[in-house]
């Protein structure tokens, strides 16, 4: 007669280890299986790894201790906990799950047990995901890293942006010199205090970070790495991927247990109780996508108390009732609108789910209400809970969006401002309004949550401004065909003399167009921003007539490419679009006559290209014709800026006349915004870029920006007689370091200061749309 | 296209006011005939000594509103193209107001004195015209502060190319070589360094052992290098300072003008 437990708990991890001492505490019978050891992922951690207590605003609920600290600390007060509670323990591995009747029938090592309900808290950390490159199987490429003082003085990559790759790469860096391979653009999966913690070792030189990056083919002492400037060569002794971990699938659907999706990152159904389909078993952690040790710790309280039959509430509840706080039905009646009602989010677990709305807020607004103006600078998420809104585009066109739609998407990828006005259309509608960081977290982890934003950009980036004249269904036909595309920097889209195939829709970035001199010299004509196209000369000529251009990325570009088929189809089909394209084809090619008349307008504008100028907002131009190095405007702007002048006259490089000092451009897509801890940089209505008061000096913005304009600066007030200052001789009390910037003088009236104080009308303040007609005045 | 500069400043706005004024007040004058004769005691005469000096104390203001970095009331561009065609006009208001009379008294010297400030500003206006485009001009598009860092890298390359050779070929860099430091002199007077002698290098370089020729000769390059950069470095800080050196002139007379007009209008009240 083999044993029976009311509950059978499947790994002893921090899931794990709460339901067991739970259930002990409640003197339920029970028994906890583990293969490892005790917390096996956390004692897989680096040794003295301090472990952090995230999400810090979530209450531990739990009959076992955990608050931050390290990894021996936790370890321990683990195993104390167990044996205090008196947890029945068996140390081995559960090699098959059978359900009969009313009990499960669990394996392991040769005998069997049974159970009334099983707990699932495996986690994932037993199958890790590999890099898939030549050269991978190999002895110095490694998928964990347990003794960072093992090595010194080595060349090493790891591989990864998330929580475990930041870590490691921190602990080798003391010893090693070490080079991260980040496949975005940031670091939005992982905590903030780690993304903190890389941010400033990159910056101070610690870590070199590539990003954009992916590894190409790992060879004997160096590894070949893709980034958006080529492929570079890395000197690489050890190699450490740590791109996450493969879910147990097969073990899993043995069972019977569905998922949400065929997507290789879907996760186990579950209902609120942790049940999944199959009734009696529950699934925690990791498993169904939280990976955090609170929370998992929460989860095993929780599915304890549901076993024994009582109503448990979520330990992140009073957090998501308070998000709900005055708004119609509370949470309690909202979250199933949000849950079911917004297909964009269907396949988030709930967990997730749950995270996201308390990191949302809840906006409830009434007809007419404005949502965000045209032309703001906002980059939040918008989903519609109850009610509509109506897009304004254009003039008199008006697009409603009802519930389960969402807007606001392109502040999402572009940083550019809002393209259109949103209003309430209905009394009460409900908005959640979702942060930036969270949506593009949900886009790397959830499969579907990126191919529909994926699918609706393309789809508005043709509706808005490519096709506005064409129908809806037909362009969600289009979308279906289309592909996209990505550009390094550098990268040419396509080559004078081409045969023209594809229309190029840019999403993101700009590009360059340059055409071949007399001479056979490639010169610049023009550059073309996101939400533009190109390419549709040589699709519209009769005679099928080869690419008039070359187009390059100016910067990293993402393009939408429709086949020549699909667009000639669809200008055949909308006359008014046929029109207009015709029309902007005419324009362009009367643009390309009168700059071919003028190569050093092309080289002008190739120099703007170089010093990133392409992505100005707002930036201070020097015509060093006119400049006569008075310094009245270093002199305004430290007299206007508590005697710190943010920008460097006589620096930075000029080309033809025009100089680029240094000084923010505050720029369209602004890097020093990526990572500030206390959120202080913000962008103002008007576009600029400024830091806030609650700025705490910690220097990730100065090491974002690539064109070096922001300095920590501490504040100078005057100290004693004001007539000691007048002669020059007084003293100042310095404040707290801060970052400072141009702000753009938005607190002057008249504007900045820099301009307003030249005398010859050297200084001028430029946005990036101006540049091709200054490229031409000044190649004249 | 042609660009908006502080002396066609909108289209040459105060150059018109000016012109205009000055044809308004010629007028005036050339209608009015006073009994007595026109000079500065007449009602026109006094009006117009009024007018002046407004003017002179609105010109001075100019150094005011310059350093008035928060102020809204206009750009100093602005500013600085009323101040340079107010203050030519000036010219013409103060003989009017006088009648022509001049004579060697402290009244002519302030209207010297006058003079004297305008035609230094006229002085400096020449200088911002034609030498500004000229500061930066010979850096290839760097900041001072790189050519600076280049000359430091060859002065480096040079002192490692001669580490461990023969003392001829010491002495040839000692001869030729250099260390640039900024001079006042290179403010005050025109100074060409010279290139490095072809002939007397040919001697220094007969003397080395076969072995350091080449070596040799890319010394030279590199010292002729240096002295390019150097040069260009050298007519810049000239430049710079000629577009400055004028307002040592401009300030001070202007200031001897307000107390020569103090004590011009001081006489007048109390000794005429």
């Amino acid at each position: 007669m083999s044993e029976h437990f009311e509950v059978a708990i499947v790994g002893a991890g921090p899931a794990g280890i709460g339901a067991a001492t739970n259930a002990a505490y409640h003197k339920i019978s029970h028994v906890l299986f583990e293969k490892g050891e005790i917390a096996n992922t956390i004692y897989d951690y680096q040794l003295r790894k301090h472990v952090m207590a995230e999400p810090s605003r979530l209450p531990l609920r739990a009959r076992c201790r955990f608050v931050e600290g390290s990894r021996e600390k936790i370890l321990q007060e683990f195993v104390e906990d167990l044996r205090t509670h008196s947890v029945t323990f068996k140390k081995a591995e559960v090699s098959k799950i059978e359900r009969s009747g009313d009990l499960f029938h669990i394996h392991y090592q040769g005998q069997s047990c049974t159970a009334k309900h099983v707990v699932l808290a495996t986690g994932v950390q037993g199958s890790p995901r590999k890099l898939g490159v030549p050269g991978e199987p190999s002895d110095h490429v490694a998928y964990t890293l347990s003794d960072p003082e093992a090595f010194s003085n080595r060349h090493i990559i790891v591989v990864g942006a998330g929580d475990a790759a930041i870590e490691n790469a921190l602990a080798l860096s003391e010893n090693n010199s070490v080079t991260l391979v980040n496949r975005g653009g940031e670091f939005a999966r992982a905590k903030e205090a780690n993304s903190r913690l890389v941010l400033n070792a990159i910056q101070g030189g610690k870590i070199r970070c590539l990003y954009n990056a992916t590894v190409g083919r790992v060879e004997k002492d160096v590894t070949y790495v893709n980034t958006p400037e080529g492929e570079v060569s890395v000197p690489c002794e050890h190699l450490i991927a740590r791109l996450g971990c493969v879910l147990p699938r097969g073990f899993l659907e043995s069972i019977g247990i569905q998922f949400s999706s065929a997507e290789p990152t879907a996760v186990p159904v579950v209902n609120h109780r942790y049940e999944s389909n199959v009734p009696g078993m529950y699934i925690l952690g990791a498993l169904i996508g939280y990976p955090l040790i609170k929370q998992a710790i929460n989860q095993g309280y929780e599915v304890i108390e549901h076993i024994r039959g009582e109503a448990v509430e979520p330990a992140d509840q009073p957090l998501l009732e308070e998000r709900f706080a005055g708004v119609p039905g509370g949470f309690k009646e909202n979250l199933p609108k949000i849950s079911s009602g917004l297909p964009l989010f269907k396949d988030l677990s709930s967990p997730q789910l749950r995270e996201m709305i308390i990191d949302s807020s809840i906006h409830v607004k009434n007809s007419g209400d404005v949502v965000f103006e045209k032309n703001e600078h906002t980059d939040s998420f918008w989903s519609i809970v109850s009610g509509s809104v109506e897009i304004e585009v254009g003039s008199s066109r008006r697009v409603t969006l009802a519930v389960g739609d969402f807007f606001g998407e392109m502040g999402l990828i572009s940083g550019r401002r809002r393209t259109a006005t949103v209003r309430a259309a209905t009394e009460g509608t409900l908005l959640l309004e979702t942060p930036r960081r969270q949506i593009l977290k949900l886009m790397a982890s959830v499969v579907s949550v990126k191919r529909s934003l994926d699918e609706v950009f393309m789809l508005r980036a043709l509706q808005t401004s490519i096709f506005p004249e064409v129908d809806r269904s037909f362009l969600e036909a289009l979308v279906k065909r289309a592909s996209m595309k990505t550009f390094k920097k550098g990268d040419v889209l396509f080559k004078e003399g081409d045969v023209g195939d594809l229309l190029y829709v840019i999403r993101k970035g700009s590009v360059k167009i340059s055409r071949s001199n007399r001479a056979g010299v490639d010169v610049a004509q023009t550059y073309i921003s996101a939400g533009n196209y190109v390419g549709e000369m040589a699709l519209i000529s009769a005679e099928d007539r080869p690419r008039s251009a070359t187009v390059t990325a100016a910067v990293a570009c993402e393009t939408i490419t429709i086949a020549k088929s699909d667009f000639l189809g669809l200008i055949d089909q909308f006359p008014a679009a046929r029109e207009r394209i015709l029309r902007v084809a005419q324009e362009r090619k009367i643009e390309n006559v009168v700059t071919d008349w003028n190569e050093r307008a092309g080289s002008i504008l190739d120099f703007m290209t170089r010093e990133g100028l392409t992505d100005a907002e707002n930036v201070l131009l020097i015509d060093s014709d006119l400049c006569v190095g008075c310094d009245n405007c270093e002199a305004a702007c430290a007299a206007t800026h508590r005697g710190h002048s943010r920008l460097d006259r006589s620096g930075g490089k000029s080309f033809a006349s025009i100089q680029v000092p240094v000084s923010c451009r505050h720029c369209e897509n602004p890097l020093c915004m990526l990572d500030c801890p206390p959120d202080a940089l913000k962008r103002m209505p008007d576009g600029e870029v400024v830091i806030r008061d609650s700025c705490i000096g910690c220097g990730n913005c100065v090491g974002n920006c690539p064109y070096g304009v922001i300095h920590i600066v501490h504040d100078k007030t005057k100290k004693g007689s004001s007539l000691l200052h007048w002669l020059g001789l007084g003293e100042y009390e310095e404040g707290p370091a801060k970052a400072a910037k141009c702000d753009m003088c938005h607190d002057l009236r008249g504007g900045p200061a820099c301009v307003r104080a030249c005398p010859t009308g050297a200084a001028m303040r430029v946005n990036a749309t101006q540049l091709v007609k200054i490229a031409n005045t000044k190649g004249i | 296209m042609s660009k908006q500069t502080f002396i066609n400043y909108k289209e040459y706005r105060w150059l018109v006011v000016t012109i205009v004024s000055l044809v308004v007040l010629l007028a005036i004058y050339a209608l009015n005939t006073p009994v007595g004769g026109r000079n500065g005691g007449t009602f026109v005469g006094y009006t117009y000594g009024v007018l002046a000096t407004i003017g002179i104390a609105w010109l001075m203001a100019y150094g005011g509103r310059k350093r008035a970095y928060s102020s809204s009331l206009g750009t100093v561009e602005g500013w600085l193209a009323a101040h340079i065609w107010i203050g030519t006009g000036l010219l013409l208001v103060v003989p009017l107001h006088a009648g022509f009379s001049f004579g060697y008294n402290v009244h002519t010297l302030a209207y010297a004195l006058m003079v004297g400030t305008i035609v230094s500003g006229m002085w400096g206006v020449m200088r911002y015209a034609t030498l500004s485009d000229k500061i930066s001009s010979h850096r290839g598009g760097q900041s001072e502060a790189v050519v600076l860092d280049q000359i430091a890298s060859l002065g480096s390359d040079i002192e490692s190319a001669a580490r461990e050779k023969s003392d001829a070929f010491l002495s040839l860099v000692e001869r030729f070589d250099f260390i640039f430091k900024p001079r006042v002199e290179f403010l005050l007077r025109r100074i060409e360094l010279p290139p490095v002698n072809q002939r007397e290098a040919g001697e220094f370089l007969s003397r080395l052992p076969e072995v350091e020729r080449d070596e040799a000769l890319r010394v030279i390059g590199f010292i002729d290098q240096k002295i390019d950069l150097a040069q260009g470095l050298i007519t810049e800080s000239r430049i710079k300072f000629m577009l400055r050196s004028w307002l040592f002139l401009h300030v001070p007379i202007s200031v001897a003008l307000c107390v020569a007009v103090g004590i011009h209008i001081f006489s007048v009240f109390f000794f005429w």
